[in-house]
């Protein structure tokens, strides 16, 4: 199969751009695999290239590039076809419409993946006929606002397939919007081996690592390991991770160790990359979140052969961790439970070890290699079924566009009456 | 439309670093296919022949990437060592598995320390300690209503013997605070109230006390630092309370050297 991606920007750092690299690598050694950045900013991806894919860029954004894209005057106008409630709307412009249309419209592919959702209604919209179209979620149903959901809910039909990284999220896109014919299936995010042997689960250390955003809810960690450190002063606390755009909780949880006496126990680490050689100085770990689209954190940690006490917050970690066995789940918000949960482990050596090595077993399933087969599968699959299932497809296309336009000049009229109404607002 | 990537460029030497317990350091090197024959190890702002190491590099072999090997016995100076190729490029740091160097307690002789750290601008280099005696800060307590810190930590190659002190120095030099340290065997303790420290302080400078340890009296005092572990900066890191005093805002913090400090500064 020859396979495209559509990428906010592979040369940046993230979760997404990771997942992608590590998917587009797998699939390359049996596929013609290219990512498609629409934005470039540097020379080399930060994150390092994927063996064997072919890279390719939209927009560039080099300021010393002979292909420098930035003075552009279409570059200043706010896009049109990238969705408004998809939270990089800001970034994008007329220049990104065109440069997407024209690449969509000329794709010598079998089948284009999508990574986030304003690149997936671009392909469901402009997609050229013949190649199958697939959505990739990364976050959740529910973590986008009703504008996007609206959006998703009538531009996805026009796709082949979308795929979330949980099963609770599959669930959601099946019952909550209304996508005949649309295959909804979730693939989880793939993590791969670490680079280093496996924690042996005796250091006196518990390490959580992840941004220092409210969201996290390190503040729990902390108040919690208030108790723990009461009952095990000798164990100690790793926090990893700075803050990010959307918040720093640093100095709130550099206060918060101060009030509570921990300055010789819980220590702020700043950021760390790779952070497996981190997770192995450890013997427990910990994520404490009210949210967690997948929880990419835990399969590393588990990867690394330590067993987590998680939070069983929507959505990932109650399918990553078989509680007991290979972690611990606590409810969202409970500063005793968690605290408990971790005096279990750092009380029971046996139990740690040996939910240590089940962790270490059972987090295998996420190796890039078989999360790479079943999206391979699936999409072997929509190629197969596309050359049948594409006059059906035509109809139904010729139908959506017709009540697409309808929907678009509605839109439209929409956001300019909210225009109108927000410079009134101002004025006044 | 879409532009290709241009050919790959010539890959960054890498090492991967391994510590082992007794303060060895393995450096399995990969990038370019000609790494020449040895890793050399440059002490920063040093000239002397002293400041330059040459490890041997094993050639790669079968999958097995090119190896250098900093043996435990090795004496390197107290400071900063850059990773250098044999044509002189600069090193770039890979996975640094360094988990033997958390919580450490060497056994007995001088107190090595080789922690392997990127710099700001993304080299691989190593942070060198090299202590005979040493002086281990441990965990640090404050009774905030009497204005003083608590102090523990472990000696390495020195007893406590008659008149143990701990000294706060004022780094210019010009003042010395002394108070009695007590302990047993390697381990030490002292109790270091902040009155003192903030009298006389002045307007709109801020002091930095610099805390030594004199085992006995007649003895040499050495510096109190924090270096057993794998925390090459703990500036940041280890963060302690501060304290109101006398127009002054007390607290103890690390260098980045790791020695331990209490600063005083004017409060705005």
């Amino acid at each position: 199969m020859r396979i495209s991606f559509l990428l906010h920007n592979a040369y940046g750092i993230g979760g997404t751009i990771r997942t992608t690299f590590n998917l587009a690598c797998a699939l390359a050694e049996r596929h013609d695999v290219e990512i498609v950045s629409v934005f470039r900013h540097r020379d080399r991806p930060t994150m390092g290239a994927p063996a064997g894919v072919t890279m390719k860029h939209l927009v560039d954004l080099r300021k010393k590039s002979p292909g420098y894209d930035g003075d552009d005057p279409l570059a200043r106008l706010p896009a049109k076809v990238f969705p408004r409630g998809d939270g990089r709307h800001r970034q994008y412009s007329r220049l990104t419409d065109a440069r997407i249309a024209a690449h969509l419209a000329s794709l010598d592919a079998d089948i284009v993946v999508g990574t986030r959702p304003g690149l997936n209604v671009h392909i469901a919209r402009q997609a050229r006929r013949g190649v199958v179209r697939v959505g990739q979620e990364h976050l959740t149903l529910d973590s986008h606002g009703y504008r996007l959901r609206r959006e998703i809910g009538h531009r996805y039909a026009l796709l082949d397939a979308v795929t979330t990284v949980t099963e609770a999220d599959a669930r959601a896109y099946r019952e909550r919007l209304k996508l005949p014919g649309v295959r909804i299936e979730a693939v989880a995010n793939s993590v791969p081996a670490p680079g280093v042997a496996p924690a042996d689960c005796t250091a006196k250390w518990v390490v959580a690592a992840g941004r220092l955003t409210r969201v996290k809810r390190y503040d729990l960690l902390i108040k919690a390991f208030s108790k723990v450190a009461a009952a095990r002063p000798d164990w100690r606390l790793r926090i990893y991770g700075s803050g990010d755009a959307t918040g720093n909780e640093k100095q709130a949880l550099r206060d918060l160790i101060e009030e509570r006496g921990l300055h010789n126990h819980v220590f702020l680490m700043g950021p760390a990359n790779p952070l497996e050689p981190e997770w192995v100085k450890g013997s427990v770990a910990a994520v404490t979140s009210s949210l967690e689209s997948f929880g990419m954190t835990i399969v590393e940690a588990m990867r690394c052969g330590l067993p987590v006490v998680s939070t069983d917050c929507p959505h990932g970690p109650r399918e990553i961790i078989d509680d007991g066995v290979d972690g611990l789940l606590v409810p969202v918000g409970d500063v005793d439970a968690i605290a408990d949960a971790l005096l279990r482990l750092i009380g029971d050596d046996e139990l740690r070890r040996s939910a240590g090595r089940a962790a270490l077993v059972s987090s295998a399933r996420f190796d890039p290699a078989p999360i790479a087969e079943h999206h391979e599968a699936l999409f072997t699959e929509l190629v197969a079924r596309g050359e049948s299932g594409r006059s059906r497809g035509a109809l139904r296309e010729a139908l959506h566009r017709g009540r697409s336009s309808l929907y678009d000049g509605a839109y439209a009229l929409r956001y300019v009456a909210a225009d109108l109404i927000r410079r009134g607002r101002k004025s006044g | 439309m879409s532009t290709p990537t241009t050919a790959e460029e010539h890959p960054a030497p890498r090492a991967d670093c391994l510590a082992a317990s007794d303060g060895g350091i393995t450096f399995d090197v990969s990038g370019p296919a000609a790494l020449g024959t040895v890793l050399v190890l440059r002490r920063r702002g040093g000239k002397g022949a002293a400041d330059e190491l040459r490890l041997p590099l094993t050639p790669p072999d079968d999958g097995a990437p090119a190896r250098a090997v900093l043996p435990a016995t090795a004496e390197l100076a107290e400071g900063r060592w850059d990773a250098y190729t044999e044509t002189g490029e600069a090193v770039q740091p890979g996975i640094r598995d360094l988990r033997v160097l958390v919580d450490r307690a060497p056994a007995s002789g001088p107190v090595a320390v080789r922690v392997p750290y990127p710099t700001a601008d993304g080299r691989l280099a190593l942070r060198c300690w090299r202590r005979a005696p040493h002086a281990e800060a441990g965990e640090l307590a404050f009774a905030l209503e009497r204005g003083a810190m608590s102090v523990t930590g472990v000696l390495y190659g020195a007893e406590l013997g008659d008149g143990p002190v701990a000294q706060a120095r004022l780094r210019a030099g010009e003042r010395t605070h002394e108070v009695p340290v007590t302990g047993e065997g390697g381990a030490f303790g002292f109790t270091l109230p902040y009155g003192p420290l903030a009298e006389d302080a002045g307007a709109g400078k801020e002091r930095l006390w610099e805390l030594w340890l004199r085992p006995a009296a007649g003895a040499a005092p050495m510096r109190i630092s924090r270096i057993l572990d794998d925390v090459w900066d703990k500036k940041s890191i280890f963060v302690y309370p501060k304290q109101r005093l006398a127009g002054h805002t007390v607290a103890p913090c690390y260098t980045g050297d790791n020695d331990l400090c209490v600063r005083v500064t004017p409060a705005g």
